[in-house]
């Protein structure tokens, strides 16, 4: 049985719509208790620059753009193995039940706490060895969340020299955007921008000719080598000041996010297409061939950031809190960026899950274990043909997610022709989102590398010095780098996703210790089921990949290091989790049955009061 | 009787914790107040915050709307600032310049006309400016 995409668009819309109206408001009115009398940390801590207050719909939008990334993106395409309903009920039920919940409550506890950030606030909340044990956690899974992103670009753009080509050209763009808004042309901003932005399009067209011509070759780049010249633009970007690459490309990505989404939802609404894929396929009961194991609990950490993402407690606890001018904006700011999130995340399924079944297999799925499926391929070589690329095999999530846009833009009147610049436009939208997550992800792993080596060598924790700066960023690149060398999507994305989501189950343990310190433990439940549920499919998860993927790696010949270095992490971050577990029922304890919190009395509310 | 409408201030700068596409890198944060790359960055949010600072001061909160805002948050500044210029009617040339981001950053908009141009304008030249056109 197959169904259209608009009856899932119009109920997704519709359920977002009604759990904001009334369980959202239910948990602003009577758990958060929003009061618009008490002034936010704009105004008792304000200085007009980082602490101002601030219009809600201009920090909606900033908010929004900090926490939508490629995580959306392509999480739900790799679900679709297990059919287009589990993915879509998690991404609509995990939305609108925790990962809302998850940013707002940050959001708010931030608030109440001066702005401070998940670590301080754990800190605060729960204990200092929770504080210590969150900015471990948050390093290592920085480390898998950049493995598992670039390893989507790597497989995205090998033997394609029309992909190295155009995702190659972002970079000088961004240089000379740089030198152009810092140098050139002092703060013409919107200038430089709209000059990136017409010479990205060049790069998406010229690209076709690039591929056709003789110098094709040296743009034909094997895995291996993509790789390398990732973990090269990491490490380098990672050093460079901001304004060479970092803030330009957060200018053409502001841009193209807007666009491209925007134009994704009309496209889907236009075109309404069928969704090929099964509503539940037999890989439920696990020997999936993209993400092995059952749908629980894979399903659930595959999609990570569409449901629910603990990257959002780091904006949410970040400049958000900060800027906010009043508490009742906390509500549409952190439930309504999230659901849009999730929004985005259904529409990132409904493309992947418009392919044929065989098609979606066999792009996602390298060629020896595509034949063992016994699935025959439907439009792929007409796919093929059409895009310009050799769709086999091209793992990752981000080929299908291209294949699955470019079908549905250019089902638009008037756009059949242009299904090759769609592809490529689709790879050079996602690849422009990774490549920045790599940049900032570095450069911050960077930065808590020097924190931690600072304990040991003070002069180590400058982040001014040359070779400190060289020797963390090297370590950091080395490190996720080693992970897409080595790994292939169906071990690291299960980490990444492992990693994100037990991020979250820290932040609502954060939550839910701050709720039950608010004297408000009958409404603890919140953030405590979302909590429950997010930590029994991650640390089932964790110790399934350990089990069944991991440790059966040891003993496969030249796999040993592999396997006992992703059980390591994996075992790490787990401990991490259940350390701060385990204090938070400490204090949970102590605040309910000790100090009897049955009372208003607010803990660690200072800077707001 | 009709509310006396306020005044309008936008400050047009650029984030000195920006990190764009962020969702799993988590973003700059507060490590870009460590780094030294930021530091023009951080020297134009803070002439702004002090401006900001200034003009709270010189008329209050309730005569004058102040906004500070990045660049690129123009979905929210193109309707907001065609708004202004019908209000307040500036001239053509100035319109034009406002409305399409014909101006470097950073630069302050005061009643639909951008003043201070790639610097941040002194409170004198801001109070002069709302003292002009808003009678304040």
């Amino acid at each position: 049985m197959t169904v259209d995409a608009m009856p899932l668009v119009i109920g997704a819309l519709c359920v977002m719509a009604i759990f904001y109206r009334y369980y959202h408001g239910f948990i602003a009115a009577k758990v958060a208790v929003l009061d618009d009398t008490r002034k936010t940390p704009a105004y008792t801590m304000y200085d007009g620059q980082n602490y101002y207050p601030t219009n809600k719909w201009v920090l909606f939008g900033h908010h929004f753009a900090a926490i939508t990334g490629a995580g959306p993106l392509i999480g739900p395409v790799l679900a679709a193995q297990f059919g287009v309903l589990p993915g879509y009920l998690w991404i609509l039920i995990g939305v609108v039940l925790a990962g809302a919940v998850h940013d707002f409550i940050i959001f708010f506890a931030s608030v109440r706490h001066g702005g401070k950030s998940l670590a301080e606030i754990a800190r605060t909340q729960i204990s200092p060895l929770s504080g210590f044990i969150a900015s471990i956690a948050i390093l290592f899974i920085l480390v898998v969340a950049l493995a598992g992103l670039g390893l989507a670009v790597v497989n995205a753009l090998a033997e394609s020299p029309w992909g190295v080509f155009t995702i190659g050209c972002t970079i000088p763009i961004a240089l000379f955007m740089g030198l152009y808004m810092y140098r050139f042309r002092k703060g013409r901003i919107a200038e430089g921008t709209l000059i990136g932005v017409i010479f990205l399009m060049l790069a998406v067209i010229f690209g076709k000719d690039v591929a056709n011509s003789s110098i094709a070759p040296y743009f034909t780049l094997p895995k291996a080598k993509i790789t390398l010249f990732i973990l090269l633009y990491g490490f380098v970007a990672s050093i460079l000041p901001v304004w060479m690459l970092l803030c330009p490309r957060d200018y053409l990505s502001a841009f193209m996010k807007i666009g491209t989404i925007a134009f994704l939802a009309i496209g889907i609404i236009v075109v309404n297409p069928e969704l090929k894929m099964p509503l539940v396929t037999d890989y439920i009961h696990g020997g999936g061939p993209i993400i092995p194991g059952t749908l629980f609990p894979f399903a659930f950490i595959t999609i990570a950031c569409g449901a629910i993402s603990g990257f959002h407690s780091l904006v949410a606890s970040g400049t958000s809190p900060k800027m906010v001018s009043k508490e009742s904006d906390i509500k549409t700011i952190g439930f309504v960026a999230m659901l849009i999130e999730g929004f985005i995340g259904i529409l990132a399924l409904i493309a992947a899950t418009a392919l044929h079944p065989g098609d979606y297999f066999a792009i996602n799925v390298p060629p020896g274990v595509f034949e063992k499926l016994g699935i025959s391929v439907v439009n792929l070589e007409q796919l093929s043909a059409e895009v310009g690329e050799n769709l086999v095999g091209r793992t990752g999530g981000a080929v299908s997610l291209a294949v699955g846009m470019a079908q549905v833009f250019s089902s638009i009147p008037g756009m059949r022709h242009l299904m090759d610049y769609w592809y490529h436009f689709a790879i050079m939208f996602e690849a422009l989102f990774i490549l920045t997550t790599i940049d900032t992800g570095t450069r911050v792993a960077r930065f808590m590398i020097q924190e931690f080596g600072g304990k040991l060598y003070k002069p180590f924790e400058r982040v001014d010095n040359l070779p400190s700066a060289v020797i963390s960023s090297a370590l950091v690149s080395a490190a996720w780098g080693y992970f897409v060398f080595t790994g292939t999507i169906s071990t690291i994305w299960p980490m990444f996703g492992t990693a994100n989501q037990l991020l979250a189950g820290i932040a609502l343990c954060v939550g839910t210790t701050f709720i039950i310190s608010l004297g408000r433990v009958k409404y603890a439940w919140v953030t405590l089921v979302p909590m429950a549920f997010v930590m029994a499919t991650t640390l089932s998860a964790g110790w399934m990949n350990i089990t069944h993927n991991f440790l059966p790696l040891t003993k496969k010949e030249g796999f040993a290091l592999q396997g006992y270095i992703n059980t390591l992490l994996t075992a790490l971050i787990m401990v991490c989790a259940v350390i701060i577990l385990l204090d938070s029922f400490r204090c949970w304890y102590r605040m309910i049955f000790v100090e009897k919190r049955g009372i208003e009395v607010i803990k660690g509310e200072v800077a707001s009061d | 009787m009709h509310p006396i409408k306020k005044a309008s201030v936008i400050i047009v700068r650029e984030s000195d914790a920006t990190g764009g596409c962020i969702c799993c890198a988590g973003g700059m944060g507060e490590f870009s107040r460590k780094d030294p790359s930021y530091d023009s960055i951080r020297k134009v949010a803070e002439e702004c915050g002090k401006l900001h600072r200034n003009i709270r001061e010189v008329f209050g909160e309730d005569r004058v709307e102040i906004i500070q805002i990045e660049p690129r948050a123009y979905m929210y500044l193109m309707p907001k600032i065609l708004k202004e210029v019908l209000r307040f009617k500036p001239s053509l040339s100035l319109v034009i310049r406002t409305l399409f981001f014909l101006y470097p950053v950073p630069t302050v908009i005061v009643n639909g006309k951008p003043i201070g141009m790639g610097r941040v304008p002194s409170i004198e030249e801001v109070v002069e400016e709302l003292k002009s056109t808003h009678s304040l």
